[in-house]
């Protein structure tokens, strides 16, 4: 059976609420003309404000769009509409043999699949010498940013952090920006969250205390760096704030696996869309995250659509505990859902090895945890959302999460497997197995949504 | 807290550093355990020495944390659900619905849900949920049919919710003591359905401490259920301090032909209006109308709701006498032998044209009388008087389908009245029209669209945008974009975009109507 499309995870794909929006008002089969579906594609046109009917063809393997009209959003509401129609009206679209305009576009899509992977994996020429040259110079600059850093650290837990909450942003601000200067963001990253947590209400003193933990301990790890193992230095190099190169990336072991699209999630931080795809490899039982990111309402180079799967190899980011990796071979994917995952380890399985990641990695930020046997439970005034094991352990789930009703609705008071980003104090759900039926949550920007994947 | 609690040393240590190590001094707490090993080459004191344990103490703590028994009752489980989930596609249907755009479909999916024997997928439960709580109208009763025993369960563990499935709630009591005043009138309105006494037994309990606005809206509640059980609770309401309960509660008496109230309003007509049919011989039968205006009300009369005022054309007594008329079962004129129609017929050409006809008009609409409000409304639209745009309205809603069907066609026949009259009435033809009927809608529609005095309808527009496509029949989609003015100078960027609204509502319904029909 082919993996259906539904209308919440078809909007999930806009890259925001006015193309969701306009992609619902195209979504009328009456509306467009050269309608026709393959087993891998759907293809129409529709009138827009040009000349000419604009043209949309979806390879629905990743999927892929492609559309004639001017629009520089990805997907732009063409795609969405017709997809939509996928979605909930299929019947209209009539079976039929690729058109000229549709084929000639999957026959180049399957081309510049092979020369990609060519292209990545020649080596480019750089000039060794100066790469050097600008390595140390950034290098001493972050000594430095470190060095200034400890000092910092010291004087706040001298003066203490009562004294912390009672400072102006300024403080928090000009220290972050000097780390910028340093070219450490990731240590900037690190301040401008501790100014958060010293104003994070109940609590804050154990939460800032542990972060200012962590930031001595990054500290004095980068002062040290040379005496730790290998992946430990890459560790502390990408908290600092070292971007690992691509073509580094390409020189390191592929892991060749079937991988399952568990569940994603795309924040927004200013002009700038993050969207985090969890992978996890059918043979090898590992899960991998791949971070893409996007300008505005630009698309992302990949798509991943949750409740699929698809073959290929990938590269893990350096590190003591890999969970950060890239596509790096060629990419096939199947038009079925993806297989059920192994059976989920238990609640105390799995924070034992949450316990042993953070051995390795002290400065882990988040960690998938996939749980069996939870059942959610709202209680309080706060309406808080708890998933307890059947011995009634229960585990804390993120402040605000808008989806509590929904796993309480697919649970019926019965245990769930979830699956979610642990980040050491909370879970964020956002995938969820119930009797056979998987469930991913879906965001657009006006609803969070519980999407039915297979 | 979930996790065990934190270890007393990291709590001394986070003492420690709220005070700053400057004050805290030579106090700071010795490491003990596995950590201390890493501590050991520190000095025991001073800024230094804060970060390190920080640094150790906050990992392991992190790491070592398992989570607890929290305390609070265990959830019931869900019973099981003997109806199946709907389809697929019926599912992304219904989620296209709660999205918004189709919001207006909700109750035909529902009903179609419920005559088809299935129930709403149990991820979509929380959206369906929250558009029934926010759903004032109480359009609520096809949605609550297709929740089954999980959305039920769901329902009833939600404060904002519990009010949608009243009759399921262990303690509706407690909703109606603390709840806000919209859950408290859907609490009402959901348990009139099930158990109307129930209901009215709830609201007495707690009658004397509501507030006046509050009390007219609860007794225009009971109109859902409204029964001879009800007539005490009412005939007392007619005592109350406010004006909108006692008009509120005389307006559900009306309904009651057998109340205490009917029969004194019954009294009262008869009494100034007599209606005689006289058979002579040879002759078919006359109808004899006779009205005499009524005294300055007494405070029986006003008790009764009837106000002494003037209203549109009338004076104070004519409108009392209006009044009366409105309030009296409409089977007391059929008492004379003559049928509604040749009644009406009567009275319009009387002197008394319009307390009678406003009063029948009024009376149709509350006894819901097809008989009478079909020839109320040919006669008002023939009268050429000045009518409340919200008469006819009324009256159409009072009638029954074919009722409906009936009177509008042959009003879009009649060229003595205007489209832009006749049309406005189509959004009050709350019923799924048959194919006849839809074509002949459809036509009066292309043949007023397009024109210099559709141009500015935008009221219309919009409104038929929403309306219009959820009762038209689906045989109708053929011919829905086609045979329209588009060619004429006065065809509005708006016709366009109602016609495409038409025909995208018109294919949607029909793609959902077939899919829960499989």
């Amino acid at each position: 059976m082919q993996l259906q499309w539904s209308v919440d995870q078809v909007l999930g794909l806009a890259p925001d609420g006015g193309s969701a929006k306009a992609g619902q008002g195209l979504a009328h089969a009456s509306k467009w003309g050269e309608l026709g579906q393959a087993d891998a594609a759907v293809w129409g046109a529709i009138q827009g404000s040009g000349k000419d009917p604009y043209r949309v063809r979806i390879d629905l393997t990743e999927p892929a769009f492609k559309c004639s009209c001017p629009s520089r959003k990805f997907p732009c509401k063409h795609g969405l509409g017709l997809l939509l129609i996928l979605a909930q009206h299929a019947d209209a679209i009539p079976k039929a043999e690729p058109p000229g305009w549709v084929a000639e576009w999957l026959a180049q899509r399957a081309t510049r699949h092979d020369t990609k992977v060519a292209k990545t994996a020649e080596t480019r020429e750089v000039d060794a010498k100066a790469q050097a040259k600008r390595v140390a110079k950034r290098e001493a600059r972050i000594e430095d940013g470190v060095d200034e850093l400890s000092l910092w650290l010291r004087d706040l837990v001298q003066q203490g952090l009562g004294t912390a909450q009672a400072r102006p942003e300024s403080y928090w601000d000009s220290m972050a920006a000097r780390l910028v200067d340093a070219q450490a963001a990731g240590l900037s990253r690190h301040v401008r969250r501790l100014s958060e947590l010293v104003s994070s209400g109940e609590g804050w003193q154990d939460r800032s205390l542990a972060a200012v933990g962590r930031i001595h301990l990054l500290c004095e790890a980068h002062r040290r760096i040379a005496e730790l193992p290998a992946e430990v230095q890459a560790d502390v190099r990408i908290a600092v704030g070292w971007a690992v190169p691509k073509d580094e990336l390409l020189k390191l072991p592929r892991h060749a696996d079937i991988w399952c699209v568990l569940a994603q999630r795309v924040e927004r931080e200013e002009q700038l869309r993050v969207q985090r795809t969890w992978l996890w490899g059918l043979a090898s039982g590992r899960p991998a995250l791949i971070l893409q990111f996007a300008a505005g309402t630009q698309g992302f180079e990949q798509t991943f659509r949750v409740g699929s799967q698809f073959a290929s190899e990938l590269a893990y980011y350096p590190g003591a505990v890999p969970i950060r990796a890239i596509l790096v071979g060629e990419r096939s994917d199947s038009l079925e859902p993806s297989k059920p995952l192994p059976q989920a380890a238990s609640l105390a399985d799995a924070l034992a090895e949450y316990a042993r990641a953070l051995a390795h990695q002290p400065w882990l930020e988040t960690w998938p945890m996939r749980v069996k046997g939870l059942v959610p439970t709202i209680r309080g005034e706060s309406r808080r959302l708890f998933l307890h094991d059947e011995r009634g352990r229960g585990l804390p789930v993120v402040d605000r999460f808008a989806g509590a009703w929904h796993l309480l609705a697919i649970s019926g008071g019965a245990p769930l497997e979830v699956f979610g980003e642990w980040d050491g104090d909370a879970l964020r759900p956002l995938a969820a197995r119930s009797n056979g039926d998987s469930f991913a949550f879906a965001q657009t920007e006006t609803a969070t949504t519980l999407v039915r994947v297979a | 807290m979930t996790h065990s609690g934190p270890t007393q040393q990291w709590r001394q240590l986070v003492a420690a550093a709220v005070l700053g190590a400057g004050r805290a001094g030579g106090r700071l707490p010795p490491v003990e355990s596995a950590p201390a090993k890493l501590l050991e080459a520190i000095p025991p004191d001073g800024a230094a020495h804060l970060l390190q344990a920080a640094a150790v103490m906050s990992i392991y703590e992190r790491a070592g944390r398992r989570p607890m028994v929290t305390p609070g009752e265990v959830l019931r489980p869900s019973e099981n659900d003997t109806t199946p989930a709907c389809s697929f596609r019926s599912g992304q249907h219904l989620a296209r619905i709660l999205l918004g755009e189709f919001g207006f479909l909700l109750e035909e999916w529902c009903t179609l849900a419920a005559k088809r024997g299935v129930r709403v997928p149990d991820e979509l439960l929380p959206a369906l949920l929250h558009r029934l709580a926010a759903d004032r109208d109480g359009a609520g009763s096809e949605g609550i049919a297709v929740l089954g025993r999980r959305g039920e369960w769901l329902a009833v563990q939600n404060p904002d919710w519990q009010s949608i499935v009243a009759s399921r709630v262990d303690d509706p009591q407690a909703i109606w003591q603390t709840g806000e005043k919209a859950q408290r009138i859907l609490l009402i309105r959901g348990l009139r359905t099930s158990d109307p006494r129930g209901a009215r037994e709830l609201i007495e309990r707690t009658w004397a401490t509501e507030s006046g606005d509050d009390r007219a809206d609860i007794v225009a509640a009971l109109a859902i259920g409204l029964s001879p059980e009800d007539e005490p609770f009412l005939e007392a309401a007619l005592d109350d301090g406010r004006k909108p309960v006692r008009q509120a509660a005389a307006d559900l008496l009306a309904r009651l032909p057998m109340s205490a109230f009917c029969k004194r309003m019954t009294d009262r007509a008869t009494s100034l209006v007599t209606l005689s049919s006289q058979k002579r011989l040879l002759r078919s039968a006359t109808l004899q109308l006779e009205v005499a205006l009524p005294d300055k009300p007494d405070k029986a009369l006003l008790r009764d709701g009837v106000e002494n005022k003037r209203s549109g054309g009338m004076g104070e007594r004519a409108h009392v006498l209006c009044q009366i008329v409105a309030a009296t079962p409409l089977a007391t004129w059929e008492a004379c032998g003559a049928p509604p129609a040749e009644i009406i017929a009567k009275a319009a050409k009387s002197e008394w044209r319009e307390p009678l006809l406003i009063g029948w008009a009024r009376a149709a609409a509350r006894q819901r009388s097809t008989p009478w409000a079909e020839p109320v409304l040919r006669a008002r639209l023939a009268s050429g008087d000045d009518i409340d745009p919200e008469e006819p309205r009324q009256l159409v809603q009072a009638l029954d389908p074919a009722g409906r069907e009936r009177v509008l066609t042959s009003m879009f026949r009649d060229t003595t009245i205007a489209h832009s009259r006749s049309l406005p009435l189509l959004d009050c033809c709350e019923h799924g029209w048959s194919p006849a009927f839809s074509h002949a809608a459809l036509s009066a529609m292309r043949s007023y669209f397009g024109t210099s005095e559709a141009y500015a309808a935008h009221a219309l527009r919009s409104s038929f945008k929403q309306r219009i496509a959820r009762y038209l029949s689906p045989s109708v989609a053929v011919e829905i974009e086609s045979g329209w003015n588009r060619t004429n100078a006065n065809w509005h960027k708006g016709d366009e975009e109602l016609v495409t609204a038409l025909a995208s509502t018109l294919a949607f319904r029909q793609a959902m109507q077939e899919e829960l029909s499989r």
